[in-house]
């Protein structure tokens, strides 16, 4: 079966009527989890998976991805209206897309990430069903090595993350690899900076840090000006984006859907990292970079269709090797296995109606959040006209709940109030949370590849060096660091003599 | 005025006095009527929701829902490798039987075997275990057509070239890590342990070439097995495993380990005995229907019922290969 008849098939089979029903009700319950703060796929997927054990396998795994890809469109929405990240993935929607909201832009925001994920989410599929197995051959060809130089690239986009002091950033992104070293030593096992303390021995959690940096901070920066009595209004000026929103978007959508495209197939990239690299790149290939950060739309479009793109092709791997590249796709893993399915080669071959089925509806999927998302805008909007001391309160008890729900742990609350005050206070000195965010997902990957690599090469840097994938991203982010100070030297010493 | 207060006062401690009368004489009747179905019991699986763990918690969740007649509540509290979740079940947990452990090996015994852990608990001290259900035995596995075809050719390799062959396991001191320390062991070699957590990297570093084998669990290698990207080369168990058809035992081929993950059910101990005994007849009766064996197929784990005190036994002699490698790993630094 080809690509084309290959693709017919598929939704010939996820347009039959109960079929689609599982895409709407995975697409739903995504939304819904992606919405709300806490709670992810991970544990969403898990919890739903024994009431799948009933149904038939397509269904199944079709309502089970659906719950996946529609987490990455319901995440943006409570970042850009509340800066309360629903997952992850949509910590960097935060930056441009609340003040975009404080802006009374909300509509265009929420309208663009919309959109920008359906672009991206329709383009990783096409990818997924014409490319699949050469892509899934490159993604094998990173190891260690190649993961840690691809992590250092990614930390020389650090200062890009802050519109501020460089310096300032340089801090936060340290202070972030170090609380990242928390916990057991990921190969002796031995404490690390954990005081004893039983709940630290895992590591501090992304979710309660990036709840309490982003949301929880803003709302007590909020409980100052509510004290003071200053409570500026929000004039919602429009619901759609303008034609002005789209041309500034346009490629910013393009570029995030390629970095998405990429990273969300390597294991152990994924969506996460693929944010906070387009938005990095954005900024970087921008007129006027002083715009992030202050409501630039490009802020929201990029980073919203790299999570979508990635989330798409993360399923290569997943499809074609049976190599789930993140913890969701593993959850899903055992839910296919269950149902007595091995991804894998020669699933297209066994069982062409799940393959083509669940590509089929991960089309319909894409359509169906579009149409389930749209509409909500002008109600989502309205939450901005509730008064301030009524809907801070509202965000700061959904923040607690959130994060209690990540592991039934009252310790998560803690951690998220205290990064909360640290949010608060870093933000009145002008340091910012995104860096800090960065640093600490990269970390545990940063220093893991870095000891594999070694372990590998039995303790011989040349590793890094002598393969020639790593060696190019070494260059490659060495020219990043090196670039902008030769350039700054240059002009200095042209300052001087003219 | 006075008079009413202190009348009052009167009967409230009454009132405490028969409840706590109640509660005393429900505590001592509750071993010979357990369980008592209108209540719930409440299971702890230490681990996050999804996995291994978490998935033979709840298949044997819904087997005691059903021999039992009554409601189970799963709770999942991973963290710190079990240990979070072992000591807030100790701290939640009563006697009275309402409450139940995932007791599994090795991932709970590692915590307190290893003194930097600082475990509160110990088996047999805090915990009792009632039953064994669920077994897994670990395998090793290669790349389907590269260099090595047997699990000698992979040993010979290690022997010529000390620490430059290398294994992949899911994390230090889980089955899989052990099992590689055991065949290190068993052969004399040093095969470099090198730890993928994330489900699926594991794979992913053996098929791009940067690893020579990965060892783990019998259920994680049948997909990669079917489709022919991977060759099984031995399993490390006395038997084969019925997941893997075809693949030998390690100790066919003169290397003698054995290394499993087993699932059982434990509760605090001072629970009565007679309690454990009802967990365990229940266990043993759903054994032998042919539903619990389907559905614990399904995620490819094997039925394997061990008595409360045969799993006792299994679980002493992990506790004595997890003890050992502690030892050499704190000689080592």
């Amino acid at each position: 079966m080809d690509a084309l008849s290959g693709l017919l098939y598929g939704l010939s089979v996820a347009l039959r009527p109960e079929n689609l029903f599982f895409v709407f009700v995975g697409c739903f319950l995504g939304t819904l989890i992606g919405v709300l703060p806490g709670i992810g796929p991970v544990g969403a997927i898990s919890i739903l998976l024994p009431m799948t054990f009933q149904l038939a396998p397509t269904g199944a795994t079709i309502m089970l991805a659906g719950i996946y890809y529609g987490v990455m469109y319901g995440g943006s929405t409570t970042s850009i209206l509340v800066n309360v990240p629903g997952e992850t993935a949509s910590v960097v929607t935060c930056l441009d897309g609340y003040q975009m909201a404080r802006q009374g832009r909300a509509g265009p925001a929420l309208g663009i990430a919309a959109f920008g994920s359906f672009f991206a989410g329709t383009a990783g599929l096409i990818g997924l069903q014409l490319l699949a197995n050469p892509l899934s051959r490159i993604a094998l060809k990173f190891g260690p090595p190649e993961y840690f130089a691809l992590i250092l690239l990614g930390f020389s986009l650090i200062t890009h993350l802050s519109h501020g002091s460089k310096s300032k950033a340089c801090i936060m992104a340290l202070l972030g690899l170090i609380l990242s070293g928390v916990g057991l030593d990921p190969i002796t096992s031995r404490e690390r900076m954990t005081f004893g303390i039983l709940n630290l021995f895992e590591g501090i959690g992304v979710a309660p840090v990036a709840m309490g940096l982003f949301g929880v901070a803003e709302v007590f920066n909020n409980f100052g000006t509510l004290s003071s009595g200053s409570i500026e209004k929000i004039r919602i000026t429009k619901l759609l984006p303008s034609k002005l929103d789209w041309l500034q978007a346009k490629w910013a959508m393009v570029r995030g859907t390629a970095v998405g495209f990429f990273l969300g197939i390597l294991p152990g990239g994924g969506p996460v990292l693929a944010t906070f690299v387009a938005y990095a790149l954005e900024k970087r290939v921008a007129k006027n970079p002083e715009r992030f950060g202050k409501g630039a739309i490009e802020g929201v479009a990029s980073p919203e269709s790299a999570n979508n793109a990635a989330a798409s092709t993360s399923f290569i791997p997943f499809l074609t090797l049976g190599i789930p590249p993140n913890i969701v796709l593993a959850v899903l893993l055992g839910a296919f296995m269950i149902h007595g399915i091995v991804p894998g080669p020669l699933l297209i071959r066994d069982h062409p109606e799940i393959f083509w089925g669940l590509v089929g509806s991960m089309y319909i999927g894409n359509v169906v959040l579009v149409i389930l998302n749209l509409p909500l805008i002008p109600l989502w909007v309205q939450v901005l006209r509730i008064p301030s001391k009524i809907l801070y309160p509202l965000v700061l008890l959904f923040c607690l709940v959130g994060a209690f729900s990540i592991n039934n742990n009252v310790f998560d609350i803690t951690v998220m109030i205290i990064f909360g005050i640290v949010g608060w206070l870093c933000r009145r000195y002008g340091y910012e949370g995104a860096p800090l965010i960065l640093a600490f997902v990269l970390g545990p990957m940063f220093e893991v590849n870095f000891r594999r690599s070694l372990l590998m090469s039995q303790g011989s840097f040349s590793i890094f060096f002598t393969r020639p994938i790593a060696f190019g991203a070494m260059i490659f982010s060495l020219g990043l660091v090196i670039f902008p100070i030769y350039k700054l030297l240059g002009e200095r010493f042209k300052g001087t003599t003219g | 005025m006075k008079a009413e207060k202190c009348r009052k006062r009167f009967g409230v401690l009454l009132a405490t006095a028969v409840c706590v009368a109640v509660l005393l004489m429900a505590g001592t009747v509750s071993a010979a009527s357990w369980p008592d179905k209108s209540k719930i019991l409440t299971m702890y699986v230490a681990s996050g929701a999804g996995g291994g763990s978490d998935m033979a918690g709840r298949m044997i969740a819904s087997v005691l829902e059903k021999e039992l007649g009554m409601k189970v509540v799963v709770i999942n509290k991973g963290g710190g490798g079990s240990q979070i979740g072992v000591t807030e079940f100790l701290s939640k947990s009563g006697t009275d039987g309402y409450t139940v452990l995932c007791a599994n090996t090795p991932v709970t015994i590692s915590p307190y075997m290893d003194p930097a852990r600082k475990a509160t608990y110990h088996l047999g001290k805090d915990i009792q275990l009632a039953v064994g259900y669920g077994f897994s035995p670990c395998a090793v596995a290669v790349k389907k057509g590269g260099k090595f075809k047997s699990l000698k050719d992979l040993v010979e390799a290690a022997k010529a070239n000390p620490g430059k062959i290398k294994g992949t396991a899911s994390g230090p001191m889980v089955q899989n890590d052990l099992s590689m320390v055991l065949l290190n062991k068993a052969a004399g070699v040093e095969i470099a342990r090198m730890y993928f957590d994330q489900q699926g990297e594991q794979r992913a570093a053996l098929l791009g070439g940067h690893v020579d084998a990965e060892f783990n669990n019998d259920f994680e290698l049948i997909g990669g097995n079917k489709s022919g990207e991977i060759e099984t080369l031995a399993v490390f168990d006395k038997t084969p495993a019925v997941a893997l058809p075809g693949v030998k035992t390690a100790e066919s081929m003169g290397y003698n380990v054995h290394m499993a993950a087993a699932y059982g059910l434990g509760f605090k101990t001072g629970t009565p005995q007679e309690i454990l005994d009802v967990v365990e007849a229940a266990v043993i009766r759903a054994s032998k229907k042919p539903e619990m064996v389907e559905s614990f197929q399904k995620i490819g784990l094997g039925v394997k019922v061990m008595t409360g005190k045969e799993y006792r036994a299994y679980w002493t002699g992990i506790e004595n290969v997890v003890g050992d490698v502690v030892k050499g790993m704190a000689v080592k630094k």
